[in-house]
């Protein structure tokens, strides 16, 4: 896409702005933008939580929300909208359902790839190898490597026995 | 030309040593942020809290390789030296009390205790070298999860007060001195392309600091949604970029403007070697120059470690220390220019 208000450089910056109840959506580059003060909100104080503010602001989300309170450590989710810190680790647990969103936005994905503690990880290990070995059962069945496969199969099954009933 | 022995005994040894492709990349560090479960993050923590949570995380801590300090227990002025050389962030100094640091006696790791989370682990080391510094980061968190319960989510990973630091808690990031692309005017343009590749820029203290001497810090933005290891791929990625075109505009420089390139870097090495009052800014500048010199081959190699801990030493805290005593503000121009004088003169 290119910048509306130039039309020679690729649009980086989009903007979504509610006046009045109606919405307005600009696509700028990133000199159009600066040009215009669009950039400007990006300096004032910290620039994290302002960026939260304005990220937030461009979200629908339920008014009875701003109110609604972690059980663990009694941070409102308005004092999380205006901080952009969360209380702490139950935070996240709490608000699951509205950070979604909001993480998908900020980080591009909402599921952990990476590393795994060996005490804290609970079952999670356990359950990316099963997950691992059954895309190698699927291969291995359409390559029509039956005794592979059954090898596969076996060795699920007493992965998910080690997991016990969390799965 | 030896270095000589009162500057080394305030650097510590990988600020003047050169790692891999040490003629751009300076240093790479590697942080893990981790909290613990069940506690509130410092930001939402009282005075009493943090301390609490600080011995919980003290007797984590290996004391026969880590040297542990609490924060308000030190003068304010060590603090300041201590975030010259990286171990502690502008935001920790700004408040220490129930704040903590653990540095290993080698000095390349250290864990940053109630900063932003409950910890942070910092492994650092000379040159373009991500994938040690990662190691050793990761090491040390295996240990620590030993006896701390470590916040995580299966789906969100490593939980952090700021979601922007969510999943891996990982930030990678490589410090560089480009001199070459900044006096060219090339660096806006190749900046912006780093950031189109998810990286983020910046000055040399991290967030919101401003770049001197030419050195920048290139980092990943995003924490979530891939593994470590491709985290650190990415970056290495982007940082090679800029490190051949530097080293592009460096060998051009060395082809069209040689006499340009000589005096240039002459001049700062005169005005260092003469020069009676500089400011902080201005000496990273000159030292900057002297440091393109050396790496260009226009001065000799030797005097790469000096200048390296020059770097380091004209920083206030740095300089105060060496001085051995507070110096007024006014008085640290006359005084920087002095050491950078006397350092320098010992080359003969």
């Amino acid at each position: 896409m290119l910048c509306e208000r130039c039309n020679k450089n690729p649009a980086t910056v989009h903007l979504k702005t509610y006046v009045n109840g109606i919405m307005t959506e600009k696509h700028l580059c990133q000199s159009c933008a600066k040009e215009t003060g669009q950039l400007q909100l990006w300096n004032l104080g910290n620039p994290l939580s302002s960026f939260f503010e304005t990220l937030l602001g461009t979200m629908e989300l339920k008014p009875t929300l701003w109110s609604a309170k972690c059980r663990m450590c009694n941070l409102s989710f308005d004092q999380f909208r205006r901080g952009g810190q969360l209380g702490c680790p139950a935070c996240y647990t709490e608000f699951r359902e509205e950070l979604n969103p909001i993480i998908r936005r900020i980080q591009g994905d909402v599921v952990h790839r990476g590393k795994v503690p060996k005490r804290a990880g609970g079952t999670l290990s356990i359950k990316r190898k099963i997950e691992q070995l059954r895309n190698k059962l699927n291969e291995a069945v359409s390559l029509e490597e039956y005794e592979k496969a059954a090898e596969i199969r076996d060795e699920i099954k007493r992965l998910e026995k080690e997991a016990g009933g969390e799965l | 030309m030896d270095t000589s022995k009162r500057i080394l005994k305030l650097v510590t040894p990988w600020m003047i040593e050169s790692g891999p492709e040490g003629d751009v990349v300076v240093s790479s560090r590697v942080r893990l942020a981790r909290n613990i479960k069940d506690r509130s993050f410092p930001a939402h923590c009282s005075t009493t809290q943090k301390k609490e949570i600080r011995e919980e995380i003290k007797k984590a801590i290996d004391k026969d390789k880590f040297n542990f300090i609490n924060l308000e227990d030190i003068s304010s002025l060590e603090r300041e030296n201590m975030m010259e050389s990286h171990v502690l962030s502008p935001q920790i100094i700004a408040d220490p009390e129930g704040r903590g640091v653990a540095i290993a006696k080698d000095q390349l790791s250290s864990v940053m205790i109630n900063e932003e989370d409950h910890l942070r682990i910092q492994t650092i080391a000379p040159g373009l070298v991500l994938k040690e510094a990662m190691q050793r980061a990761s090491q040390l968190d295996d240990e620590l999860e030993q006896s701390l319960d470590i916040a995580f989510d299966e789906n969100f990973g490593y939980l952090t007060a700021w979601p922007t630091n969510l999943g891996t808690g990982l930030r990678v990031s490589a410090m560089v001195h480009l001199p070459g692309l900044s006096m060219t005017n090339n660096l806006p343009r190749l900046l912006g392309a780093v950031n189109q590749l998810g990286m983020a820029v910046r000055g040399i203290y991290g967030e919101g600091t401003e770049a001197l001497g030419n050195l920048y810090q290139i980092s990943n933005q995003r924490s979530l949604g891939s593994t470590e290891q491709e985290f650190a791929k990415d970056l290495e990625t982007a940082v090679t970029h800029v490190i051949g075109e530097e080293r592009k505009i460096r060998e051009a420089l060395k082809e069209n403007s040689k006499y340009f390139l000589e005096d240039k870097v002459y001049r700062s090495l005169g005005v260092l070697k003469e020069a009676r009052l500089i400011s902080t800014g201005e000496a990273l500048a000159l030292l900057s120059d002297v440091r393109l010199g050396i790496d260009l081959g226009i001065i000799d190699p030797k005097l790469k470690p000096k200048v390296q801990a020059l770097m380091q030493i004209i920083r206030p805290a740095h300089l105060q220390k060496y001085m051995g005593n507070t110096l007024e503000p006014e008085m640290r121009d006359y005084y920087r220019a002095t050491v950078i004088r006397e350092e320098l003169a010992k080359e003969g």
